[in-house]
């Protein structure tokens, strides 16, 4: 009975025009970028804020780099990370001193999304989770907040409750068990926890054949973009449609 | 309050490091506890280069910490603040000060409390932010607060004006037009000078850089001021921001003649010791050429002087991106060359023509054994003399080239006579354990090389921290960890020199119930009782949070059941593997443990390719971004830090029981390494799942369903495990607390 309900809407689905080319993020990380180039469907991402964490301090500055662009950036990417050289002190102080600063430069560009990039340790996860939830609780409803995630989380059942409206996975520098993560995304799987299912992020020196369409495009690439980089990443992932 | 250093200096320093690290893609968790370093953080790596001891050097260093190694190798003295001030990361003293007086300025009731952190950049061009303000301008303002506090008290409505001026002045570190609130014309004398120093360290952030200096010369004329003694410095750096900001060369010269003026000023002027990094900065950007000349005599000068940090790195950006480096500049780069056959052949050039060690020590960090000019350079590094400073690093090289080319037997003793050594830092001693093991004649041998202490700090906790990820162990007040090299070895041994190896009590324990627990996974794969039940015992201790599974398995005879009880506790633990490469320590209770599901085959599908180990650049210890090495070119004895390759093999001992611990592997196969496409095959979990749908009473199916329900769902969830779980859960156990934990299927 239920093959015979789906039969009518396997055939419309048929019937539909080719799904729409992915929405696509390049991302302007720490090095000067000139994306004049962009065509006009191409959103930018761009690194507006670096934080280290260390010990019971941290470091924050702004972008030091120069982006060149024709449009303004649509997500404002503030990266954190921890200096594992000094055991970091994680008080309500420290807390507070950081929050703020990554508040300022979320809010740095008017963007109407701010991502969060800040890869832990499992035991340092609390970490990002405060961090997010004062992000939220900081932000205006109307911005949308976003984290990149390594992609073994999305196969833990963490991600679900943060407060955030989009998680990239990343498809590549997967951490502990990316092989076998690889081969379940490559092979047509997808990823365990549902949050991670709308966007994706991949890098043009760690090609991936395949992974799930429909979703939001987050292009990383470890020099500056040039035309061709962006051509290639763009072409092997419409190829996954 | 105005800054006190050179913040152009210090930005461009840091611009130049960054664009010279490695792309840190969107970010990482940043180093793990290492093995071996080459950034010299540790005291005991400080001290070694402070003793003159260059140990083996590693072209993956930072530039500065390559310079130590160049002063070292021809000659030159070292000491404690050059090797602290080289080794110090750039920017690394930029830790946010603005806390100190945002707590400060707590002190003064009716002030907003919710305000926690100063932005101390204004944005420049191209979503640029430019550094305005620098640490100490919040430490000298929260010492003042502290001391006009003491003098004048908390409450006073005169403090309070002002840190309602100060609030305004940090404000001009990120915007413009920012204005200072009126005084009050009663205010008191102090409040006025310090009004007047505020209002010229605004103009100064605002970037009015003419008011700011008059505002600093009338700071001067004033000797009431207590500001007074400041102003001669703070004028001399203002007009040389000026010149920075203008370029124009009158504006150079009114800069130079600031700083002349304030060092013919009398001894104990504040600010005086700046002048010589003051005029440097002037140079750097006015005679560049000029400038690095004079920093290379001064850095190829016998002994450090006290600026020598700030000194390289002008030197280094002026150098590092020039075709005609100066010879230290040229060294450097060498050992960190891009395109190698370059790099040999001009290190192999410079080494004929100079004899200098240093650049026999960069063709030999560029050469493989293959090469033409291998050989010439092999015996040059056997006769580098054992007194030589290039001495450490000729052996390492010697016995990567050399290893799996010359006899085990010829390697081994000398090995074993550079362990034997005192003076080696935690880094280089690893290095030389690993190459001993790989040399290992024995289980035995093997195991007493294998582990490696990583850099901790004792009592830091930083070890703790991440023991379970970086798969540690303690040992008394030791942390200890396998080396990459050695969890290579031990994941391509048979079980039954796996087995032995657990029971050695020379690991720690927490590194025998690494171990115990891949043993126990393959022994279930393959069936084995006898090891099953030896594993399950040891883990009764090793992992008690499921000590009534493994106890049921040791009671249960051999048969269904038992092989139920064995696949039930693996639905507990979720990042079982068979191999120490992907394996994760479960930490925690029962149910914190981390991790998901693999999913082994006990019957494979059709065409499925052989088995085969782990690769080699699956043991670097979370180094992500290596993902894309190819074999060859993994280097698990110096993680890639000392130049080109050690080559990874599996220890000597290792080597013949390749065969069988392969034939093992067919028993390890799993849904991910099918190729994509095919299908088939059952595996572990459906075995289990079979088994409670054959015994509906058994007490523990209710569970084991909410379980395979989750395996299947974290898990590959092959053959919709995870659904035929949950149908066979809610139609069979409806109202169970299983049944409710798992109110919906997930695919």
């Amino acid at each position: 009975m239920r093959c015979h309900l789906l039969l009518p809407l396997l055939a419309l689905a048929a019937c539909q025009p080719a799904a729409p080319a992915p929405e696509v993020v390049v991302w302007a990380w720490e090095r000067p970028e000139d994306l004049r180039f962009l065509p006009k469907d191409a959103e930018i991402a761009v690194q507006t804020g670096f934080i280290d964490l260390a010990g019971d301090n941290f470091l924050a500055r702004g972008r030091r780099f120069p982006l060149r662009a024709d449009r303004p950036p649509t997500t404002a990417v503030v990266h954190i990370q921890i200096d594992d050289s000094m055991p970091l002190r994680w008080t309500p102080a420290l807390r507070a001193r950081v929050s703020a600063a990554v508040l300022h430069f979320a809010r740095i560009v008017p963007a109407p999304r701010v991502q969060i990039d800040f890869e832990v340790r499992q035991s340092q996860r609390q970490v990002l989770i405060d961090v997010l939830h004062d992000v939220r609780a900081g932000l205006p409803r109307t911005v949308l907040l976003s984290m990149t995630a390594i992609a073994s989380w999305c196969q833990e059942d963490w991600l679900g409750a943060l407060p955030v409206d989009e998680i990239v996975p990343m498809l590549f520098r997967m951490g502990r068990g990316g092989a076998a993560l690889r081969a379940r995304i490559e092979g047509g799987g997808d990823f365990a926890e549902p949050a991670c299912r709308k966007a994706l992020a991949v890098s043009s020196d760690a090609p991936i054949a395949r992974a799930p369409p429909g979703r939001r495009i987050y292009m990383f690439a470890p020099q500056s973009w040039t035309p061709s980089t962006f051509d290639a990443v763009r072409k092997r992932v419409e190829q996954w449609r | 309050m105005a800054m006190k250093r050179g913040w152009w200096f210090a930005a461009a320093a840091c611009v130049a490091a960054l664009a010279g690290t490695r792309a840190s893609g969107s970010g990482d968790p940043g180093p793990i506890l290492d093995y071996v370093t080459s950034h010299a953080l540790h005291p005991i790596d400080r001290a070694a280069f402070a003793a003159g001891n260059v140990g083996i050097v590693k072209p993956s260093a930072p530039a500065a910490v390559r310079y130590l190694d160049w002063r070292l190798l021809t000659g030159l003295e070292t000491g404690t603040d050059a090797a602290r001030a080289l080794t110090t990361p750039c920017c690394g003293d930029w830790q946010d000060l603005t806390g100190v007086w945002l707590e400060a300025r707590r002190q003064v009731p009716g002030l907003e409390a919710d305000y926690y952190w100063v932005s101390t950049e204004r944005q420049g061009p191209d979503y640029t932010s430019i550094p305005t303000c620098f640490g100490d301008a919040f430490t000298t303002a929260a010492a003042t607060l502290k001391a006009r506090i003491a003098a004048h008290g908390a409450t006073s409505l005169w403090v309070r004006a002002w840190v309602d001026a100060q609030d305004r002045v940090f404000e001009a570190c990120s915007k413009d037009g920012i204005t200072l609130p009126p005084l009050d014309p009663g205010a008191p004398a102090w409040l006025r000078a310090d009004r007047a120093y505020q209002q010229a360290a605004l103009a100064l952030y605002d970037g009015r850089l003419a008011d700011a200096e008059a505002a600093f010369a009338a700071i001067g004329r004033d000797p009431t001021s207590p500001w007074h003694k400041l102003a001669l410095y703070l004028q001399a750096r203002t007009i040389q921001r000026a010149a920075l900001t203008t370029r124009e060369s009158a504006a150079f010269a009114r800069a130079h003649a600031a700083i002349a003026t304030l060092a013919a000023a009398p001894d104990g002027t504040y600010g005086r010791g700046e002048v010589v990094r003051m005029q440097q900065v002037l140079d750097y950007h006015e005679h560049p050429a000029a400038l690095r000349d004079r920093l290379d005599r001064v850095l190829n000068a016998k002994t450090p002087t006290p600026d020598i940090a700030v000194q390289f790195k002008d030197y280094w950006s002026l150098s590092a991106n020039q075709p005609d480096k100066p010879e230290a500049a040229d060294w450097i780069a060498t050992l960190g060359a891009r395109n190698r056959e370059e790099g040999l052949a001009h290190a192999t050039g410079r080494w004929q023509a100079t004899h200098r060690t240093a650049w026999l020590v960069a063709a030999l960090g560029l050469a493989r054994p293959d090469d033409a000019g291998a050989l010439p350079l092999l015996r040059a590094a056997d006769r580098v003399a054992a007194d030589d400073p290039a001495w450490l690093t000729a052996r390492y090289h010697l016995l990567r080239l050399r290893i799996g080319r010359v006899p085990d037997a010829t390697l081994r003793p000398e090995v074993d006579a550079l362990l034997a050594r005192r003076d080696l830092t935690p880094s280089d001693r690893n290095i030389f354990l690993s190459i001993r093991a790989q040399l290992a004649t024995s289980l035995a041998d093997f195991t007493g090389y294998a582990l490696r202490q990583p850099y901790c700090k004792a009592g830091a906790g930083d070890c703790a921290a991440v023991a379970a990820e970086a798969q540690l162990g303690q040992r008394g007040q030791d942390w200890l960890g396998l080396g990459d090299d050695a969890r290579m070895t031990i994941d391509r041994l048979p079980l039954a020199e796996r087995l032995a190896l657990g029971r050695s009590a020379r690991l720690p324990t927490a590194l025998r119930l690494d171990l115990t627990l891949t043993n126990y996974v393959r022994a279930v794969l393959l069936r084995r009782d006898a090891a099953v039940n030896e594993t399950a015992r040891m883990l009764v201790t090793l992992l008690p949070q499921v000590k009534a599974d493994w106890q049921r398995i040791l009671r249960t005879p051999p048969g269904p059941a038992k092989r139920f009880a064995e696949i039930f506790v693996m639905t507990k633990i979720p990042s079982l593997r068979t191999d120490l490469a992907d394996y994760a320590r479960p930490h925690g209770d029962e149910a914190s443990f981390g991790g998901y599901w693999d999913d082994w085959f006990v019957q494979l599908p059709r065409g499925m390719a052989p088995a085969a180990f782990p690769a080699a650049k699956d043991y670097y210890e979370c180094r992500w971004w290596d993902g894309g090495a190819q074999d060859d070119a993994v280097d698990l004895t110096c993680n890639g830090r000392c130049g080109e390759a050690f080559p990874a093999r599996p220890a000597s001992f290792a080597r013949p029981m390749q065969a069988a611990a392969r034939s093992e592997r067919s028993a390890f196969r799993r849904a991910a390494d099918l190729d994509r496409g095919k299908t088939g095959g059952t595996t572990l979990w459906e075995e289990a799942l079979a088994y409670v749908t054959a015994h509906p009473r058994d007490p523990r199916a209710g569970e084991a369903l909410y379980r395979l329900n989750r395996v299947g769902r974290w898990g590959n969830n092959h053959n919709q495990l995870s659904k035929r779980a949950f149908r066979l859960l809610h139609a069979r156990y409806p109202g169970t607390v299983w049944a409710q934990r798992s109110p919906y299927y997930y695919n």
